[in-house]
């Protein structure tokens, strides 16, 4: 991988629904009903079913991993839910991730990403730390 | 309200527990990450959850009204398969803003006595 400062990544959406978050949930131990049960959630005053924050900032992680060819190299990680992923039963919702090099020093390169949702960022002062050989 | 005394308060599991492949692999093809021969940068909150449940225990947490506000890794080195872990959770702060209430804490993950990831997470009570 190669990066220059100021470049800007290519952008990759992702596609949110019920199925992937029940998913999710199994593979992450997070049962949480706000973020399956749609009564529940209207219930506790959301609009509906939320994606988990923690899920859409994994598919963050997926899109870091995959432009620098595996997890293992990122070092810190990390953001802000600003703003829930609503996900109704018939309609998936989708996230776009995008990302620009911030800083590369002393063998970090240094991500800043964007999550949005509609015209609403879902992720603040999303940022990941690369290290590179 | 949540209980103020419970800054401090930490909880360690002194007892290895190991991650097998099986997990890792459940969780990428979750996220959609095709390389499992590492955990993705989020894998550890599986398990650092349970231990903030525990921590939050008896501290007046409405668990129906917590969501999470923000969440960051320091990863000295990722998890991988029959890494034998010991994690550590500390309360750092429970602090009230715009009606809402958050509690910050932290988590430390050692492997064979060397700590590979800290991990701090705000949740967010709301009002």
């Amino acid at each position: 991988m190669k990066f220059t400062v100021g470049e800007v990544l290519p952008n990759r959406t992702f596609s949110i629904d019920r199925k992937a978050l029940k998913a999710y949930a199994d593979a992450s131990g997070d049962q949480n009903p706000i973020h399956q049960d749609e009564a529940f959630a209207r219930s506790v005053g959301l609009p509906n079913v939320i994606a988990h924050g923690m899920f859409t900032l994994a598919l963050g992680g997926t899109y870091i991993s995959d432009l620098i060819g595996g997890p293992s190299k990122i070092r810190k990680f990390g953001a802000r839910f600003t703003k829930p992923v609503v996900v109704p039963a018939d309609e998936p919702a989708q996230v776009e991730f995008s990302g620009t090099v911030a800083s590369i020093e002393n063998g970090i390169v240094t991500i800043e990403l964007t999550a949005l949702h509609g015209d609403q960022k879902v992720l603040g002062m999303a940022k990941a730390e690369i290290a590179i050989d | 309200m949540i209980d103020p005394t419970i800054v401090g308060k930490r909880i360690t599991n002194s007892t290895p527990f190991t991650v097998d492949q099986g997990a890792i692999t459940r969780f990428c093809q979750a996220i959609g990450e095709h390389d499992d021969s590492f955990a993705p940068p989020t894998f550890a909150f599986t398990f650092i959850i349970a231990a903030f449940e525990e921590s939050l225990q008896d501290a007046g947490v409405d668990w129906t009204r917590m969501v999470h506000g923000d969440q960051r890794f320091e990863i000295r080195e990722p998890i991988k398969a029959g890494d034998r872990l010991t994690l550590s959770s500390t309360v750092e702060s429970v602090r009230s803003a715009a009606g809402n209430e958050l509690v910050s804490v932290r988590a430390d993950i050692e492997r064979d006595g060397r700590e590979i990831i800290q991990a701090w997470s705000t949740l967010v009570v709301r009002g």
